[in-house]
């Protein structure tokens, strides 16, 4: 396996995907976060909204392309069009110091990162950086407490959100902001709520990527999970999971294999660091769908084994994923 | 590292060798356009290592062009520059020009290939986007259609009146009307070839048989123009970014994201079987044959540009290195230059016939 170890200065395109609700106004925030950086890109579907006019920043329509990878498979679906307009990008890299590419409030989230990750040419010049959600509080207020969500897509990019920019929040007494809050952090328990769009500028710029393995490893290991958790909606519900042990690497492989083809299509984020037997170094994995990266984290040096994963999807059962986790510790 | 010919401020985008003469036209990120001929029989900082010093007799400047995605030059001197914001600009000669417009970024640019001096007989096939265009050299709209399924990769006209247009879900063949400039079909109109995935390069034999596609799923399919015939070439493991026949159409060169693979197979036999897989990992430019097919070149993502022999496909020699990715290559009309663009701006001209 290729070591994770540290994050390489690789010189890579950051990419930044900017999803939101619909009527979250997510085009002013893209204009509000970028302010009037003129190395800065923005890649909208369809054409240019008004907010993203005159701001400074260059400004790149695209129609949304999805092809599929294998007929009929939904977890193999590519965003041919990021791949085209994300490639030009990266061969013009003196004019460009970064991108953020928006998403149609329908269009679905998990295919846009799974053609980040999962094409190779596209990561050589590229990196995803974070996924940042917007979330119309005012407009979503008399869903959000109930756990609704206005659509299927939007909760799903919630949940695959590193960042939520909570807009539209001015006027809102206390109570009614803490409601919004807890009922967001029960469904997207990992993403750094951000009461507006400067707030969440400064967790955009910040130099660790949080789609990369040494990230995913940090995250993982101040998490401190000991048990099983879990939440989220009817659409999506996530789980986290701590497992002391050491796991079989033969029984570890088998599980990953089955994850990925029994659930891969209803999968929306795997994250996980593995204590496997007698390997001296954490096993980190990250992943979309069915498109997973595996490789080595930081060495064990003594501390105590145990493995946590954190996974994202549709339909997931946290306890027979558990078990057959549990099945795979070497006794 | 090999010595740089000239040197853009950007990534090189396309190069193009002009009409029959040995005048180079380079094409950068930033938009910049240069054509470079030999003036003298001199070794300096630009020669091309053969004993020719090249200069630059014409230039683009960057803030009247937008980053230039594609170059296509016909054998009758007339440059084609196409752009990311969608103009194609056509420079004659004398270093006139005409513009046409699309609404999208120029993805293909393929001249025609006729005798036919006269601007009449000229056809520069556009793909923008979702959609096509067919113009002359005056920049006059002969056909603008809209491919159904998505965007167009890539183009390839299979003869004078019939263009092959390759995207999304497959290949589609478009028919034109108007004189005809070469041999009537030798077919029956040909159904398109539909597929799941993006098609991402065509390649078309030298005979004229054999419609090669690569697509975004590391699918090659060997379609006989003749007969309908298909056959998908398996075992690739990643995206196939082209395909290229050489050799008499004997040797078939495919690249994908990982490596380059080369297949052997009988001219008139769609099936090849393979000989060399993985001589060189990670291509990046290329395969492009000589005219001759003798020779075959390959830029790699480290840097290297390697030339595979037709009589010794096992061995490819390393004949040039930057330290950047390869983008381009492209020979020169008589085969003894290979023109090399690279990620960093630098436009190499290596002399090859040494090597034969």
């Amino acid at each position: 396996m290729q070591a994770c170890t540290s994050e390489p200065a690789d010189g890579r395109l950051p990419v930044t995907l900017l999803t939101g609700d619909p009527g979250a106004d997510t085009a002013r925030v893209a204009a509000q976060v970028l302010g009037a950086d003129p190395d800065a890109v923005v890649v909208v579907p369809g054409f240019t909204p008004e907010e993203l006019l005159g701001t400074g920043c260059q400004v790149i329509e695209i129609d949304p392309e999805v092809a599929d990878l294998e007929e009929g498979c939904s977890c193999c679906r590519v965003r041919f069009d990021l791949i085209t307009v994300l490639h030009r990008l990266a061969a013009r890299r003196h004019r460009v110091r970064r991108v953020v590419v928006q998403l149609d409030s329908d269009a679905d989230a998990a295919t846009a990162v799974q053609t980040m990750l999962g094409d190779s040419d596209l990561r050589r010049r590229c990196a995803l950086d974070a996924v940042v959600h917007v979330v119309d509080v005012a407009a979503s207020l008399s869903m959000l407490p109930a756990g609704h969500h206005p659509t299927h897509t939007s909760a799903e990019a919630l949940a695959l959100a590193d960042h939520v920019v909570l807009n539209g929040a001015n006027g809102l007494s206390a109570a009614a902001m803490g409601e919004v809050r807890r009922s967001l952090r029960h469904r997207a328990p990992q993403a750094a709520l951000a009461a507006s769009p400067h707030a969440a500028t400064h967790a955009i710029d910040s130099p660790h990527r949080a789609w990369s393995l040494p990230a995913t490893e940090r995250r993982l290991l101040s998490a401190h999970d000991t048990h099983l958790a879990e939440g989220g909606n009817s659409v999506v519900r996530w789980m986290t999971l701590g497992l002391p042990g050491a796991l079989d690497p033969d029984r570890l492989q088998d599980w990953i294999h089955d994850l990925n083809h029994q659930s891969g299509p209803d999968l929306l984020k795997v994250e996980a660091v593995f204590a496997v037997d007698d390997e001296p170094t954490r096993w980190v994995a990250l992943g979309v769908r069915s498109t997973l990266e595996l490789a080595d984290g930081t060495p064990w040096k003594g501390h105590t084994r145990s493995s946590s994963i954190r996974l994202v999807g549709r339909g997931l059962d946290p306890v027979a994923v558990r078990d057959r986790l549990v099945d795979c510790l070497v006794v | 590292m090999t010595n740089a010919t000239t040197q853009l401020a950007e990534s090189v985008r396309d190069v193009a060798w002009i009409g029959d003469t040995r005048s180079l036209a380079v094409g950068g990120a930033d938009g910049e356009v240069r054509v470079l001929s030999p003036t003298a029989t001199s070794a300096g900082p630009r020669s091309d290592g053969a004993g020719h010093e090249w200069e630059v007799r014409h230039s683009l400047p960057r803030d009247l062009t937008p980053a230039v995605s594609r170059l296509a030059a016909d054998i009758h001197g007339r440059l084609a520059i196409g752009s990311d914001c969608g103009t194609v600009r056509i420079v004659d000669p004398t270093w006139n020009w005409t513009e046409y417009r699309t609404r999208e970024p120029i993805s293909s640019l393929v001249w025609l290939r006729t005798f036919d001096p006269h601007a009449s007989g000229a056809r520069l096939a556009i793909a923008a986007g979702h959609d096509v265009h067919v113009i002359d050299a005056h920049g006059r709209t002969l056909i603008s259609e809209t491919y159904r399924r998505g965007s167009v990769t890539c183009l390839e006209w299979l003869h004078p009146n019939t263009l092959a247009t390759g995207g999304h879900g497959g290949v589609t063949f478009i028919g034109l009307n108007g004189p005809a400039t070469g041999p009537a079909p030798q077919h029956e109109p040909i159904p398109d070839l539909l597929s799941p995935g993006v098609v991402l390069s065509m390649h078309l034999d030298q005979h004229g048989n054999r419609l090669t596609v690569a697509d975004l799923r590391g699918e090659v399919r060997i379609t006989d123009l003749r007969t309908g015939d298909e056959l998908s070439v398996d075992g690739l493991g990643d995206r196939a970014r082209g395909a290229c026949w050489w050799a008499g159409g004997q040797l078939l060169a495919i690249a994908a994201d990982d490596e380059l693979s080369i297949w052997r197979s009988c001219p008139d036999d769609l099936e090849p079987e393979p000989i060399v897989l993985g001589p060189i990992p990670g291509p990046s430019a290329g395969p492009v044959a000589t005219h001759l097919g003798h020779r075959l070149a390959v830029g790699d993502q480290n840097g290297v540009v390697w030339i595979i022999e037709k009589a010794r496909p096992h061995v490819p020699v390393p004949v040039a290195s930057v330290d950047a990715e390869i983008t381009t290559v492209a020979w020169s009309p008589d085969d003894s230059l290979l023109a090399i663009g690279a990620a960093n701006g630098q436009l190499l001209l290596v002399p090859t016939h040494a090597r034969a």
